[in-house]
């Protein structure tokens, strides 16, 4: 009898709020990579916001500090290794933030081409020429190498323009900057497309067939039966189109544009560094390799029981 | 069940669909046969079709609501022509002054209820007007922080209400853009006739992205445009006629052949149609869940007496249920008859052949 009120004691205390609110912060298997970024991303913000203090700082300064910090494990900095790595890091992490913002520019106009034309081509009824017109610039994109297009729209652009991008005198967007983004947007806009129009085909006929009988007009089923099916389709063809932009932007140097690739070469010219090599393919490397971590992420939160395969 | 699911119809003459000499014939191929079908059906009738596979059975079907267009021949729901009419009489200028009459007559309606709207408007503000200007005299001798409460309350139940207005004037507008006849392209709208149409599959096809719940809600909100509760209303009952209250936020994923099935009968009755196609609605079932869903659709016509067309290959339920039976073969109507005609003695060497085929696999 005694040992069985004794085992009646809850043994357990139960947490006070204060440890129940910091467990679910706690770092698991999940959240760790979310707080690796965030950590970047608090590094650059500071960085960013120390150039506003100091004019002479550049924003990759508190990086360069915390890898010093790593490095000093194993004997010297950066410094002390090497007097010109400092400044190299410094050059390439102005390239990556060029390169970063023009794809993603490029990125972003090319899905709303891409969306357009997609829903166009998936049209049976010609719309006046529209649907034409919209399979030559998938075809012409998609059969012209990448870097032809950008050569041929930087060298191409009318005269008006180019003085009316002059006369905006605005730092970041130069003339090279310009035709750059837009060759880029419209060759990712041809890929991305055809991406988004096999997704929308990809949907069993069945859907449309019962959205119809049930009286929803076809805009209507497009819109709540269609689309909302596709999107979960495009991701991850999506996601490789998303890094073929951030890489093939290495292309746009040939026009000048001071981006990872261009800079490298300058700097390795400069100082006689092969490794600067290895720091822009690194750079390269943690822009790409986190994209396609988010958007795994975002491909398993659009995850629905019993559409698609779960393998992880 | 409310006495809106029952369709009991007056004009018991008239019959819900007719198809006069409907032929389909797909590139080379003719899948329905000329000189094509003539067929009536009736009210509170449940129609089955039998025949063997690519006899035309669900092109028929299809035809009928105009999912796959038919080549030739005419369809009728309710007396009203959905099919385009036939314009070969007709020069082409006489086609264009028809369409642009329509067209005028559209813009004049529009103009129309353009002047109602605003008058309405007109009417309400100076309602309005009247009632706080009787209300401040009601409320002169108020101390000033009690007057001022009580206008503030007014105020607020104002907003309340214009807001209400807004959404119904929406929904009103929303409805009539759905009239069975559109003027503005001078053609019959179908998606307004396909409402009172509802169609069972062979697949089920649910929507794969919505749960039960949106499965059914999607076409009342979008199709009917049907106030919440009302929508609210619906979805419980229809899901609790076949049995699925509690699946009410799996996805399709998450439920079996038969329940999928049902959840689709439950979406088409939703929508109160007037009659219902089911097109091979067990073929994709094993026995043991085929049973179910059976046993819905004899609840269909038992309770609530809605008008069925059937397309099956299950017998025994066609010969308890079948008010008419249609046997197809290779693109034509071979027989029609009763049940007892069709099932105990056919008359028919190719029915024969069909159904001695099908009692010795079961």
């Amino acid at each position: 009898m005694s040992n069985q009120e004794k085992m009646e004691i809850p043994l357990e205390r139960e947490d006070s709020k204060f440890i129940q609110f910091i467990s679910k912060f706690r770092p698991t298997r999940n959240n760790i990579g979310w707080y690796f970024m965030g950590f970047v991303f608090l590094i650059i913000f500071i960085g960013i916001v120390n150039t506003w203090i100091h004019p002479e700082a550049h924003y990759f300064d508190p990086f360069i500090e915390i890898l010093d910090l790593f490095m000093k494990v194993f004997g010297k900095s950066f410094a002390e290794d090497d007097p010109h790595m400092p400044s190299i890091l410094r050059g390439l992490a102005s390239g990556a933030s060029l390169t970063f913002s023009i794809s993603l520019v490029s990125v972003i106009i090319g899905f709303v081409i891409g969306a357009f034309s997609a829903i166009i081509l998936v049209n049976s009824n010609p719309l006046f020429g529209l649907k034409f017109i919209a399979q030559a610039y998938v075809d012409f994109f998609r059969s012209t190498p990448l870097l032809v297009q950008i050569l041929l729209i930087y060298f191409g652009l009318p005269k008006n323009l180019v003085y009316i991008i002059r006369g905006l005198d605005i730092s970041f967007l130069t003339v090279e900057i310009f035709a750059g983004t837009l060759a880029l947007s419209l060759n990712t806009g041809a890929y991305q497309a055809e991406i988004i129009r096999g997704g929308i085909l990809a949907i069993p006929t069945g859907q449309t067939e019962a959205a119809r009988a049930l009286g929803l007009s076809s805009n209507l089923t497009m819109n709540h039966v269609i689309l909302p099916q596709a999107i979960r389709i495009i991701v991850p063809p999506l996601t490789n189109e998303l890094i073929n932009v951030l890489l093939n932007s290495s292309l746009i140097s040939a026009i000048g544009v001071l981006e990872i690739t261009k800079k490298s070469q300058s700097l390795q010219s400069y100082y006689f560094r092969w490794q600067t090599f290895i720091y822009a393919a690194v750079f390269y490397f943690a822009m790409a390799f986190s994209i396609s971590k988010v958007t795994k992420k975002l491909e398993i939160k659009l995850r629905i029981p019993g559409l698609g395969v779960h393998n992880d | 069940m409310t006495e809106q699911q029952i369709h009991s119809h007056v004009r018991g003459d008239l019959p819900l669909i007719e198809l006069k000499g409907v032929t389909k014939s797909f590139k080379g191929f003719q899948a329905i046969k000329p000189p094509g079908i003539d067929l009536k059906i009736m009210p509170q009738e449940v129609l089955v079709i039998i025949g063997s596979s690519g006899s035309g059975k669900s092109t028929l079907l299809r035809c009928m609501n105009r999912l796959i267009e038919p080549t030739t021949g005419q369809v009728f729901f309710e007396g009203v022509e959905i099919t385009p009419p036939n314009t070969d009489d007709l020069t082409r200028e006489e086609i264009k002054e028809k369409k642009q009459k329509a067209r005028a007559q559209w813009d004049e309606n529009k103009e129309q209820k353009k002047q109602q709207k605003s008058a309405q408007i007109k009417e309400e503000r100076e309602r309005k007007k009247a009632e706080w200007e009787q209300l401040r005299e009601e409320w002169k001798n108020l101390p000033p922080i009690e007057r001022k409460e009580k206008m503030k309350t007014k105020k607020r139940e104002d907003k309340k209400q214009k807001i209400e207005q807004k959404k119904e004037f929406k929904r009103l507008e929303l409805l009539e853009s759905r009239e069975i006849y559109d003027l503005k392209h001078d053609r019959i709208n179908i998606d307004a006739i396909r409402q009172n149409i509802g169609m069972v599959f062979q697949s089920f096809n649910l929507f794969l992205h919505l749960t039960v719940d949106d499965n059914i809600r999607l076409p009342l909100e979008k199709v009917l445009h049907l106030p919440d509760e009302e929508i609210e209303k619906r979805i419980e009952e229809v899901l609790k006629t076949v049995n699925l209250y509690e699946k009410l936020n799996s996805y399709r994923g998450e439920l079996s052949g038969g329940q999928q099935q049902r959840v689709a009968i439950a979406r088409v009755l939703a929508m109160r149609p007037k009659l219902i196609f089911f097109d091979e609605p067990t073929s994709a079932l094993d026995p043991e869940l085929t049973g179910e869903v059976l046993n819905v659709m004899q609840r269909l016509v038992t309770e609530f007496h809605y008008t069925l067309v059937i397309v099956t290959h299950e017998i025994p339920f066609a010969k308890q249920m079948a008010t008419r039976v249609v046997f197809m073969d290779e693109g034509e109507v071979i027989y029609r008859g009763s049940p007892k005609d069709v099932f105990e003695n056919p008359p028919n060497d190719r029915l024969r052949q069909f159904l001695s085929k099908i009692i010795e696999m079961d």
